[in-house]
């Protein structure tokens, strides 16, 4: 009978729409800026530098090793070695 | 002292007469390049008798990034982000047609764990990718929002996979040459194979859906119909050549990777008509999910890169390679000539899409304007692999 698919589908529509309230696997939108879903822990975040204490220039761990500039696809990284040698955060000297 | 100036409009439009309509004319409209159904910016200059098709021509490089030459410019390992940019929908195939491609050039052995979860993200990729193309074909023939809804739910499972072993969702830079990046835990793992067990339930319900629906069945059946000998002639591959007929997948003719140890079939189609292509997806991700609860069963624990391989500094011997796979779309191939520096010399990219594209006039002609967009939206294109 001609129409019998569309009503067929007109009943996939209905059990997902009535399967929305009651089925936690048919219902995955989040109310977004008050929910949020986690990230995982995998998550690639923007790169940031670490530090020691509570000034990034003084406590800088970033030893300039130059890899991430090496590596850096797109090559935007530059990286200018500092000349002195003045003694990190934690009271080593730098190499 | 006048002299007849012929302008450049006139030279290049010849006025167009149809000889059998009286007074007939062609009509000359431009699709696209901001054209919802195009999938990106792609224009077509189509010249109608009415609403008829007469001639068709494509016209692309709206999106053109110059790929291959900062490939040539960039470290080996360095491309490795570029590959996911190409077909943004199936990065992680990108990334293993690549990896492959620099194996052959090097000579890189890869363990078997990276190849089980090569594979296993390959056919995730597949079925993210028909699952979506379905909806958005759906979505160009009238079906606005539900059917494409229903599939990105299900897309939306899978990139919470990819996102939780690679840390991105689309732009995974997973794979490296010989191996992977990152090993997959078994919590993962367990965790996929739960998802793919209930993708059968979604496939059941989205080909209720749409595969016995009327109009669908009167929009597809009969539109854009292909010939083998064309489909072969023009270089098409993938589903889309599966669709006329003819018997050539990847997996099976290369038997790259693992693909060997799994049993699964290869679904063809019989008149390369749109719908069936429209099938052959829906018939490949059932078999994409026979193929991952194998690959579930038999993964064993182990290493998941090749320890010998400096990746940086990466310097492969002078040659040349060509590794390819079956993507999503179609052969997917990378052509590397090395002369034994950091860069490759060549680098070159087989873009399924693109030479998919290539039959659009063959298959349109004759059709309405609105089984244009239907034919274009069942080829599967995604513009940043079309021009790169």
């Amino acid at each position: 009978m001609i129409g019998s698919g569309i009503l067929k589908g007109m009943a996939v529509t209905a059990r997902n729409f009535v399967g929305s309230y009651f089925e936690k696997d048919r219902l995955i939108t989040v109310q977004y800026p008050e929910e949020r879903n986690p990230l995982p822990e995998n998550y690639r975040n923007f790169p940031f530098l670490i530090y020691d204490g509570d000034d990034p220039h003084a406590g800088l761990r970033c030893v300039a090793c130059k890899i991430c500039e090496k590596e850096c696809p797109p090559q935007c990284i530059y990286i200018v070695k500092s000349d002195d040698k003045k003694p990190d955060y934690m009271g080593k000297p730098q190499l | 002292m006048s002299a007849t100036v012929q302008t450049l409009e006139a030279m290049e439009r010849p006025p167009v007469s149809m000889g059998s309509r009286l007074e007939g004319e062609l009509l000359e409209v431009s699709m696209g390049p901001q054209h919802p159904s195009t999938h990106g910016v792609f224009r077509m200059n189509v010249a109608l008798d009415g609403e008829i098709v007469r001639k068709l021509k494509p016209v692309f490089g709206y999106l053109h990034r110059n790929h291959e030459k900062i490939g040539e410019n960039t470290s080996y390992l360095g491309s490795m982000p570029y590959t996911d940019r190409l077909d943004y929908f199936c990065s992680m195939t990108n990334n293993w047609a690549y990896a492959l491609s620099v194996e052959k050039l090097a000579g890189i052995q890869v363990p078997e764990r990276a190849e089980y979860l090569r594979i296993i993200l390959a056919e995730l990729t597949r079925l993210q990718n028909h699952a979506s193309l379905l909806g958005f074909l759906l979505n160009d023939m009238g079906a606005w929002g539900t059917p494409l809804m229903y599939a990105f739910r299900e897309r939306e499972k899978i990139l919470d996979l990819f996102e939780s072993l690679s840390g991105s969702r689309m732009m995974c830079d997973y794979m490296r040459f010989g191996g992977c990046r990152v090993d997959a835990s078994d919590d993962w793992l367990v965790g996929a194979k739960k998802i793919v067990d209930r993708f059968p339930k979604f496939l059941d319900e989205f080909e209720e859906l749409i595969l016995g629906n009327e109009i669908v069945i009167g929009r597809t059946q009969n539109v854009g119909k292909v010939s083998a000998e064309l489909a072969i002639n023009a270089g098409v591959t993938g589903p889309m050549l599966r669709a006329c007929g003819v018997n050539y997948d990847l997996r099976k003719v290369d038997g790259y990777g693992y693909y060997p140890h799994f049993k699964f079939r290869i679904p063809l189609g019989e008149h390369g008509d749109t719908y069936d292509r429209l099938m052959m997806r829906a018939l490949e991700m059932r078999e994409s999910v026979s193929i991952l609860q194998q690959a579930f069963a038999q993964i064993q624990p182990g290493p998941v890169l090749n320890p010998k391989v400096k990746i940086r500094a990466f310097r492969p011997p002078i040659g040349e390679a060509y590794g390819r796979i079956e993507g999503p779309k179609g052969e997917l191939g990378f052509y590397l000539i090395s002369d034994g520096g950091p860069n490759p010399y060549r680098y070159r990219v087989r873009p399924p899409s693109f030479i998919n594209l290539t039959i659009l006039e063959d298959m349109c002609l004759g059709h309405t304007v609105a089984d244009v967009m239907v034919i274009l939206g069942s080829v599967d294109i995604v513009m940043g692999e079309v021009d790169r």
